[in-house]
């Protein structure tokens, strides 16, 4: 078990330096020169060739490179260009908003999926096709433009819930309820079909195995077989489809952020795009590849806890 | 490509494909059919409801809805075209030659795959925009190889699934070169999961490219994208709320109908999803009140007083099973009669595809999914269970009625360990505490010639051998004192010296518990060496029944004179097994008269012309063939 989670997080090394290489030599050969961006037009060229020097942008990409590498592993990636403000205390104070909508829309999402989908394995005819065809329908919504309408519906029209920003949880707790709620529906609602959908999938082959037949000819009532055995079995299923739903919350939380004025990762790095503030862009990549290495590391010590198969290869 | 045509015939992927057709050429004429000008704006119609002169009503600017949409999908839906072909030209070639030539060419396709699927997509696509600025072709190609993986890893896992059949090694061996092989052989195999995969990216990239436009990362305006037009209602909502709905809605309906099309034609070329969504309709059972098979009856009476006293333990009677095959309903097992004596070995033999199986799994209330009764009664102890309701069925099985299963490795939970499991049921049958049921488990394991309880107890199901796997299960039946067991062929899976053991423990357990077994199996050696009595199935219906002395010195059907001689245990030295020609037909495919007929070497005209009755040939034993003198004077089977 131990030895599986060393080895992931050894294979993921190799692949964030390339990842994090990749980006640096991106935004240093295509972004141009970044002292316009950080004293603005106005500024003289002894001014920028000051700049250039301290920043040591006149060092050999190589040397720039291994400089930045090093710094990354040591916690430091810079200062935003435009705010001047550390990378580090930028996306700190971001991640926590962005954490918070994430986390809770894939809670959200096992909480009502898995059960949507046990029912529609389990109860077939009607019921089966209804859910079948909403998760259908939401896993094709826009989540921003659900988002949007769930704005106007709810926050503008109806004004249950506040249009925008964020309340930290340990200032206000309902507050903080009330600003994630429409946000956390919006981004939920395409995991929660997702996961519905494998679920009911994968149900209703656990349904067609023999050991389901072994547990009910000995007379093992139903709901054991639903919630003890056959979940079980699906357990490995579910976990893997939910961590690859929430690396893709990561993803579509940006969108959502924007509509709630959420500032939360994914505002700052729209902002950051507009404003070609490259720091920032290099902090999130690596931000975000750390927390998909989480992910599935989470993933993959659920999946030896439910399957003994893998817990004991 | 016939799994398209198959897709096509469903209706939903037909409404879809076509949708999707139309949705793309009118963008394509947008210039053509488009009502107004997508750019030049109307101040003097700002903010319209939908109205005869503007169908979707009108922006801000007062510029025409519907005309902006046909010209926002030349982005909105070009774009993802442009993102899922990159993506499938770098990750169907990589993953052909990853998959064919495998070695360090798979390893180095593989890492670089791992590095694309690490990558946080959406923050390196906003990366190249500040880079590069609003180039929708440029990040949209980003895309494509940021999705290429999806591409790669289908690719390659279905290459290395066909480098495994036959004909690619056919075409290696006639020095065929590798890349005429993936060109030629593998790559028109991979058409219809390419075309899945292709539609449910496409999705995925509309979907993205929409996010992009909506953050205002698309072309720049006043150029129209789908994604950019929710960004304008967006910053309307409190004037003009109705903005939202035309570009979201098309959006949507776009993407549903690219994961429909794609759905659909996945279940078409894998015919999975078709035949498990579709249910049997709940079928009105005949209750046997004498109206299924009544002049049978009588018979059957009258020849089961050979052995039975009327006190049977299980009485079946025109027993019929039907499946579901689309919307029709195929009968598999016709008006099946069958009785069991307290104690009594029964077996019921037959070829695969015979029924014998299904009937087992009818009288135990587990018929799979798409199959239901279409008539008959099932009597157990003065019981009707074809009425009794679930919840009372349900405590019936395991503490009267067992059940072991074919494949003791596919038989046991494999997430649960031999304790675990057990130590439910046992519970479940006489609600026991966990310290009792641990102990009544060990003597069960013990009871059925486990040497270590207490080690295989620990164990998980994959950890045991078949034999030991097999032991386990029969421990489950036990576990209750049923007084009826039923074996669907309890040594097929097993080696030959297991399968001997099983049966003797069968056959130990069967005496010192006094159960009546009903045995399924293909095997007249089981028989010989296990039963009392044997039932043969043949296409559904029984051929032959009467007790095994009878049945073996004096077979009194075709069919089950040639498969006694075909049973190797009896065959004579020197002289050619004789086999039946041809297979059991399909249940679709079943005549109206005899239905061995065809593979029949006694048959005659007459043999095909009505369906054939079981008759007595002498007390308890009886056939269903119209042939019977033949058959005894002699002529060759």
């Amino acid at each position: 078990m131990l030895r599986i989670v060393l080895r992931r997080l050894l294979q993921s090394i190799p692949i964030g330096l390339i990842v994090l290489v990749g980006t640096f030599i991106l935004i240093r050969v295509g972004g141009g020169d970044p002292t316009a961006t950080i004293l603005g037009i106005s500024a003289t060229a002894e001014q920028r060739a000051e700049l250039r020097e301290t920043l040591g942008l006149n060092d050999p990409l190589f040397t720039q490179l291994l400089r930045y590498v090093g710094e990354v592993f040591t916690g430091d990636f810079g200062d935003s260009y435009v705010s001047k403000r550390p990378v580090v205390a930028v996306l700190l104070q971001a991640l926590p908003v962005t954490l918070s909508v994430t986390l809770l829309a894939v809670t959200v999402a096992f909480i009502v999926g898995i059960p949507l989908g046990i029912l529609a394995a389990r109860r077939g005819g009607v019921t089966d096709r209804v859910i079948q065809s909403s998760t259908v329908l939401f896993m094709a919504i826009p989540g921003f433009w659900l988002a949007l309408m769930l704005m106007v519906g709810f926050a503008v029209r109806l004004r249950w819930f506040p249009t925008s920003g964020y309340v930290a949880f340990e200032r206000d707790a309902l507050g903080w309820i009330q600003h994630v709620t429409l946000p956390v529906v919006a981004l939920c609602s395409a995991a929660v079909a997702a996961l519905c959908l494998q679920t009911r999938a994968r149900f209703v082959d656990i349904f067609d195995q023999d050991f389901i037949r072994t547990l009910r000819a000995a007379g093992v009532p139903t709901r054991s077989i639903v919630f003890r055995h056959a979940l079980k079995n699906a357990g490995g299923t579910i976990v893997t489809v939910g961590g690859l739903q929430f690396i893709g919350l990561l993803g579509g939380v940006m969108f959502v952020e924007q509509v709630f004025a959420l500032p939360g990762i994914g505002r700052i790095a729209v902002q950051a795009a507009t404003q070609h503030d490259f720091p920032i862009l290099q902090g999130i990549v690596v931000v975000l590849m750390v927390l998909v290495v989480i992910t599935n590391l989470v993933v993959e010590i659920a999946r030896a806890a439910v399957n003994p198969k893998v817990r004991l290869a | 490509m016939n799994s398209v045509r198959t897709a096509l015939s469903r209706p939903v992927t037909l409404v879809s494909v076509v949708f999707i057709v139309l949705i793309f050429c009118a963008c394509l004429a947008a210039p053509l059919i488009a009502p107004y000008s997508p750019i030049d704006p109307d101040p003097r119609n700002a903010l319209q409801l939908p109205s005869g002169a503007h169908w979707l009503g009108t922006d801000v600017l007062g510029r025409d809805i519907l005309t902006r949409l046909l010209y926002g999908g030349r982005i909105g839906l070009f774009g993802p075209v442009w993102a899922v072909s990159v993506a499938a030209l770098i990750g169907v070639p990589a993953g052909l030659i990853a998959g064919y030539r495998q070695g360090w060419v798979d390893s180095l396709a593989s890492r670089t795959m791992d590095i694309l699927l690490a990558v946080p997509g959406i923050i390196i696509l906003l990366t190249v925009v500040s880079i590069f600025g609003r180039n929708t072709w440029l990040t949209m190609s980003v895309l494509g190889v940021l999705m290429s993986p999806n591409f790669m890893l289908l690719v390659r896992g279905e290459t290395i699934a066909l480098s495994r059949e036959l004909f690619v090694d056919a075409a290696r061996a006639s020095g065929s070169r590798g890349s005429r092989i993936m060109l030629r052989q593998l790559l028109p195999n991979l058409v219809s999961p390419i075309i899945v995969q292709y539609s449910l990216a496409f999705a995925i990239a509309l979907l993205i490219g929409a996010g992009l436009g909506f953050l205002g990362l698309s072309e720049p305006p006043p150029t129209p994208s789908w994604g950019g037009m929710i960004q304008e209602a967006a910053q309307e909502y409190g004037r003009a709320p109705w903005l939202i709905f035309p570009s979201g809605g098309i959006i949507t309906l776009v993407a549903v109908a690219f994961n429909l099309a794609g759905a659909g034609l996945r279940d078409a070329s894998t015919e999975r999803g078709v035949s498990r969504t579709i249910r049997a309709p709940k079928q009105a059972l005949a209750v046997a009140d004498g109206t299924t098979g009544g002049a049978e009856d009588v018979s059957t009476e009258a020849t089961t007083g050979a052995t039975g006293d009327g006190a049977e333990l299980l009485t079946v009677r025109g027993l019929s099973v039907g499946f579901a095959t689309g919307s029709a309903i195929t009968e598999v097992i016709s008006r099946v009669d069958l009785t069991i004596s307290p104690g009594e070995k029964v077996a019921l033999v037959g070829e695969s595809g015979s029924g014998k199986s299904v009937t087992a799994l009818a009288i135990l209330g587990l018929l799979p999914g798409s199959g239901s009764l279409l008539g008959g009664s099932v009597r157990f102890d003065g019981m009707e269970l074809t009425t009794l309701p679930e919840r009372q069925q349900a405590r019936l099985r395991g503490k009267r009625i067992a059940f072991i299963s074919q494949d003791p490795m596919l038989a046991l939970d494999p997430c649960f360990t031999v304790m675990s499991q057990l130590s439910e049921i046992v519970r479940g049958h006489h609600g026991l505490g966990a310290a009792a049921a641990r102990r009544r488990v060990l003597e069960l394991l013990a009871a059925v010639g486990l040497p270590n309880p207490e080690a295989i107890a620990r164990q998980f199901p994959f950890q045991l051998s078949g034999g030991m796997a097999q032991r386990v299960a029969i421990a489950i039946a036990i576990s209750g004192d049923p007084d009826f067991l039923i074996a669907d062929e309890p040594t097929t899976a097993l080696d030959v010296t297991t399968q001997a053991e099983i049966l003797d423990l069968l056959r130990d357990l069967a005496a010192s518990r006094g159960l009546a077994v009903l045995l399924v199996t293909h095997d007249f050696g089981v028989v010989a060496d296990f039963c009392d009595r044997a039932v043969v199935m043949y296409a559904g219906q029984i051929v032959e029944t009467g007790t095994v002395e009878e049945i073996f010195a004096d077979p009194s059907h075709p069919y089950t004179a040639i498969l006694l001689q075909a049973d190797p245990h009896r065959a004579e030295v020197g002289k050619e097994l004789p086999a039946l020609p041809g297979q059991v037909p399909l249940p679709r495919d079943w005549p109206q008269g005899c239905r061995l007929a065809e593979r029949c070497p006694l048959a005659t005209a007459a043999c095909a012309e009505q369906p054939v009755e079981l008759i007595e040939v002498v007390p308890g034993h009886r056939s269903r063939c119209i042939r019977l003198a033949a058959l005894k004077a002699g002529q060759h089977v």
